[in-house]
Parts: C-alpha cells; sequence; structure tokens
C-alpha cells in the first residue's frame, strides 16, 4: 500500500514539473498558447497554487506535534463558520439592529454545502435555524469587567475545532459582514491555507442592494478570514488572546499569518453596510485597552512587522491622461467605482506651470508627471505606460485605461508583469514615428524634441 | 490585576524598541537595550561596556511612551541573573522626569548564580518622595555600576 502511495507522490511530483516548465504559457500573448495553458497544464482549482506559493516559515511551523501536515494539505471537505452571535431582538442600536439582521439573511440565503454554522455566546442566547448554539465560558464583560460580552476570538476559533478535521476550514467573521451567496463554494473548490477577506462597503438597506450597489473596499482592515485548522493549531502558540469587536486583532492576526506562513486576500465575498465607524482611541473600553496592549506587545516583540494592514491588490490599473482632460477628478472617480476590484494609479500629465489635480479619492496613487515645452504636442502615451508599469512591477497584472474612455471605463491593454519584463518596454517611439529621429526619451521618461 | 512591562511569551526581535540604554553593550543600535533568549525564557541583557563607571537601561512602562496610573498596583515584580558581583538599583520616573526613590537591590540579599525574583512594594518607590508623582509614572529605569552584567526578566506590576 505504502508503495503505491510513494508511486503516487512521483507520479505527482513529475506532473507539477511539466506544468511548473510551462507556466509561461498562462500568460502569453498569443491567445493559442493561453488556451493550452488551460487545456493541458493548469492544475486543478483545489489543488495549492505552487506557481505562486511563498512558504516562509512552514518548516518551523509545522513543528507541531499535534499537526499533520499531511492532512492539512488536503483539499477541505467543510467549513466551520463561527461568529460572535448576537439575537438582533435583543440589539438596541437600530443601525446595528437592522446590519446584524442583513448579515443573518445573508447565511440564510448562502448555498451552505458543507457549511456548519456555529454561533458562539456566553450569554444564553436564542440563535436563528441553521445556527448551532455554543455557549462560551468566558467574554470581555465576565472576564475584562467589560460592559458587552464580547468573545474572545481564539474561544471561537477552539470551539470550531471541535467540529472539523486539520484540512477543513475554520471561518471566522465579524457579525456585521453579509456574505456572498457562493463564498463558501469558492472557498471548498480551492485549496489555499489562509484567506483574509477584505470588507466591500456598501450603501444598502437590504440584502438586493448589497450586491448590487458600488461599493468601496476597505484596505485597512480584515474583518473575515478562513484558515485550515492545521494551520490554525500550528500558530495558535503566536496568537494574541483578543477580544473581537475592537480594534487590533485584524491588523495583529494578518501580520501573524503573514509573517509565520502566508495567506490570499479575498475582495469579493464579504460585505458590509456602510455606518460611520470610528475607534477612539483615547476613551477605550476594557477590552479595548487590552486588545491595545497585546497589539503593542505584538509590535515590539516581533510577532509582526508592520503596524498597520494594507491591502496589496496583485492587480493594477493605471488610468492615463496624456492629453490634456478636463474634469479630471470626476473621470478618476468614475473609472474607479468600477473598479474597486483593481489597485488604482493615476498618471496625470500636467503642464508646466499647471497645477496637481486636487481631491482624488484616496484609494488612488496620484502621480502627477509634469511635461516642458518641449515635451508638449508628443504623443506620451507608451512613456506613459512604461512609467506606470515600472511602478507596479512587484504586482501581478497591468491594465491600463485612457482617461477619454471614463463613460466606458475600457481597459485598452492588459499584460502581466511577468510579460512586461521579459518584453523590457512598451515601443516609446511608435507613435511619434514621424517625428523620426528629432524626438528622444528625457530624463523623466516622457519623450522630448531635441 | 497585573500589567506587563517586559513580559514576552514569544519573541523574534533583538532589541526593545521602547527602551533606552546609556553604555550598555550593544550589538546593533547603541541606544536600545539588546535581547537576550536562553531557552524558553527571554532576557534583557543589561551588561556594562567599559564606558565610564556606570550604565543604564530605561524601559518605558507603555509602548508609545506615556505615562500611566500605576497608583492602583502594589508591587513591582521582576526577575535576574548575573554570574559576576554587580550593583543594580531601580526606580520609576514620572512624566516630569520626576525619579521616584531608588532602591538599591544588593541590599535586598539575592546572591549571584542564582535566578532571583525581585518584589519591589511600590509603596517604597514612592513614599515620602514628593518629586515623583506615581499617577503619571513614564519610565523604569535600571542603573548598573562599572562592569556589572545582568539578564533581566518578568518585569510587571501586579
Amino acid at each position: 500500500m505504502s508503495f503505491l502511495v510513494d508511486i503516487e507522490a512521483w507520479l505527482d511530483r513529475k506532473i507539477s514539473e511539466v506544468d511548473r516548465k510551462h507556466f509561461y504559457l498562462k500568460n502569453s500573448e498569443r491567445s493559442y498558447e493561453r488556451l493550452l495553458w488551460r487545456l493541458l497544464y493548469k492544475p486543478p482549482p483545489t489543488w495549492r497554487d505552487y506557481l505562486t506559493f511563498s512558504d516562509k516559515n512552514s518548516i518551523e511551523l509545522f513543528k507541531n506535534e499535534d499537526v499533520d501536515i499531511s492532512k492539512s494539505i488536503k483539499p477541505a471537505n467543510q467549513v466551520v463558520h463561527v461568529v460572535n452571535y448576537l439575537n438582533p431582538d435583543k440589539i438596541k442600536n437600530p443601525s446595528l439592529r437592522k446590519r446584524t439582521k442583513i448579515c443573518l439573511d445573508s447565511f440564510d440565503e448562502a448555498d451552505k454545502a458543507g457549511v456548519q454554522l456555529l454561533a458562539c455566546h456566553e450569554a444564553k442566547t436564542k440563535v436563528r435555524d441553521g445556527w448551532k448554539s455554543f455557549r462560551l465560558r468566558r467574554s470581555a464583560k465576565s472576564a475584562l469587567n467589560g460592559k458587552r460580552d464580547l468573545a474572545f476570538l481564539i474561544d471561537m476559533l477552539d470551539a470550531a475545532c471541535e467540529y472539523c478535521d486539520q484540512n477543513d476550514y475554520i471561518f471566522y467573521s465579524n457579525l456585521d459582514c453579509p456574505v456572498s451567496y457562493n463564498i463558501y463554494e469558492k472557498l471548498l473548490n480551492q485549496n489555499e491555507d489562509i484567506i483574509q477577506y477584505f470588507i466591500r462597503d456598501v450603501d444598502a438597506d437590504n440584502l438586493n442592494d448589497l450586491f448590487r450597489k458600488p461599493y468601496k473596499i476597505k484596505q485597512t482592515g480584515v474583518d473575515g478570514f478562513a484558515i485550515k485548522k492545521g494551520v490554525y493549531l500550528s500558530l495558535r502558540k503566536y496568537l494574541p488572546d483578543f477580544v473581537v469587536g475592537e480594534p487590533h486583532w485584524d491588523t495583529t492576526y494578518s501580520g501573524i499569518f503573514n509573517k509565520f506562513h502566508h495567506s490570499k486576500d479575498n475582495t469579493v465575498d464579504l460585505y458590509h453596510i456602510h455606518h460611520e465607524r470610528f475607534w477612539d482611541t483615547k476613551e477605550l473600553s476594557n477590552a479595548g485597552k487590552h486588545n491595545e496592549l497585546l497589539y503593542r506587545d505584538a509590535y515590539e516583540y516581533g510577532l509582526i512587522d508592520e503596524p498597520i494592514i494594507k491591502l496589496k491588490k496583485p492587480s493594477v490599473l493605471l488610468m492615463l491622461n496624456y492629453s490634456g482632460e478636463k474634469y479630471k477628478r470626476y473621470k478618476v472617480e468614475r473609472i474607479s467605482r468600477r473598479h474597486q476590484d483593481y489597485e488604482l494609479a493615476f498618471l496625470d500629465l500636467i503642464k508646466n506651470k499647471q497645477a496637481p489635480t486636487k481631491n482624488i479619492p484616496e484609494e488612488v496613487f496620484y502621480f502627477p508627471i509634469v511635461g516642458e515645452p518641449k515635451t508638449y504636442g508628443l504623443n506620451q502615451k507608451m512613456p506613459m505606460m512604461n512609467i506606470g508599469a515600472n511602478l507596479f512591477l512587484d504586482r501581478s497584472t497591468l491594465n491600463f485605461v485612457d482617461l477619454r474612455d471614463h463613460k466606458s471605463s475600457k481597459i485598452f491593454k492588459t499584460i502581466s508583469c511577468d510579460a512586461y519584463k521579459k518584453r523590457g518596454f512598451f515601443d516609446n517611439f511608435v507613435e511619434n514615428q514621424r517625428l523620426g529621429d528629432t524626438i528622444f526619451l528625457n530624463d523623466e521618461g516622457l519623450l522630448s524634441k531635441i | 490585576m497585573s500589567y506587563d512591562i517586559f513580559n514576552p511569551k514569544v519573541c523574534f526581535v533583538n532589541e526593545l524598541k521602547s527602551s533606552w540604554a546609556k553604555s550598555i553593550k550593544t550589538s546593533e543600535n547603541p541606544n536600545k537595550l539588546p535581547i537576550s533568549i536562553r531557552g524558553a525564557e527571554t532576557f534583557l541583557d543589561l551588561s556594562h561596556n567599559g564606558d565610564g563607571s556606570w550604565c543604564a537601561g530605561v524601559i518605558a512602562l507603555c509602548r508609545d511612551w506615556s505615562e500611566m496610573d500605576v497608583g492602583d498596583f502594589v508591587n513591582l515584580n521582576f526577575s535576574f541573573y548575573t554570574e559576576e558581583d554587580y550593583s543594580m538599583k531601580v526606580s520609576l520616573v514620572d512624566k516630569d522626569e520626576g525619579e521616584s526613590n531608588i532602591i538599591d537591590v544588593n541590599r535586598m540579599g539575592f546572591s549571584k548564580g542564582d535566578y532571583n525574583e525581585v518584589m519591589v512594594p511600590l509603596k517604597k518607590l514612592s513614599r515620602g518622595n514628593s518629586v515623583f508623582d506615581a499617577r503619571q509614572a513614564r519610565l523604569l529605569k535600571f542603573v548598573l555600576g562599572e562592569g556589572s552584567s545582568v539578564l533581566v526578566s518578568r518585569v510587571f506590576l501586579d
């Protein structure tokens, strides 16, 4: 039997080697090569994406006697979704009551094949149909003399462990974050160790509006995560004992996930109904103070390397203004609204004495590029594409939009960063061939007349 | 109720960011206290580097160097280990640089070669001292004599 397992493992390794050799086909500019990739070499979606895998500390990480690595790398069979459950009927704040109801409705609506919903709470609470109730032994109220019975995150994750195997997912999310219909299906159809969910913040009154209306991705916080049970047990010794519903747990957990292992980001499946959020760091509750001390220690003692979360989106959308457009802020906003899943950047070619564009949305990287009289009148499209591409070579894909196309927001060029690096640059002179030898590329990267 | 000043369960850095060092042996930043890990224990490594006749290590009570009220706590606790003859004094400093009474650890009778657990009643630090304000304490200060080398751990208030 063990001989057969060895043979199977050898075959898997050989197939992986062949796949890896042909990875360049994935981002090829030739459509038939991309087709070949999809038909012959692309690994099944449930495989770990070894091609982008960067497992910094896994050997150290899995030196945990309680964790069987061969079990935890298998695709998950189920998801245990755990929340700090609140009965909406008992919530006094009308806004929170409504948001919690909508969130619970989203769980009702979601496709829950292979999913267990686990409602954690310290006080006796009535839970909706479809939820399993789990009484916690402590909360911020009983353990920290807090006003609210907020749960400790570790307690909920430990509770979820009782209901799943090492290869299964434990999913935690805040209870004011509705989930998409197919969130679990997508989760079970891949095999990442950790997925962090960044919310889509929407102005909405009901579920229909929530999934339909324009959204903004909150890039500075994580409101949910899915983690393989085996990976959680390996990382558990590093995870501080945070209370949910107060700041800092997400920054610290995210930092630990990325320092000691690796994680994927998801920006499409967790939502949030927009409301004013304000953390008063001067008037912290007991639970808030508790979290703050843990967070500061985590940073002080090197459990996390960065004091903040910053979502790094793999695809970049570069908006180009090289033709003296007017109403630029409006146009940038319009394009940005349609492309929230991209890292957004605006390259704005302005004249020598012209002021940079004001009030560009804060999620957009703004790069004013100042021309000079010798650069005027030349087509700077390719030079600006090159400038933009070189700013984001650490991402996976570059996409370009001409600001003039703000109505359709049409992307006129997409290229993978690998393909761009292989190619070297876009031909700066192709759009200005009639000028022949009378132009050159200046130090700012713009075409200039001699 | 307890409050950890330096009491990490796990540690992945070589120096304490919220600290200040004077004439202490360091391998990286000369102004930060070095951290060393021996087995499962994490220590602040306070060793005189030979400059002058004394050295000092200061730890911020809060990570952001802000002041805190220590009036509700009873004791300052820490452990230390040394293999050499040593001289060590400890005190608290408030936000206006007012210093508490200075406790001479040598007088407490701890010997070298042992892992010593020290408990200093906070009353002892502030009794009869009109300069130090325990409601606005900011720093914990260790001053060591010439040639002293001490490993300090488990620093907390309770």
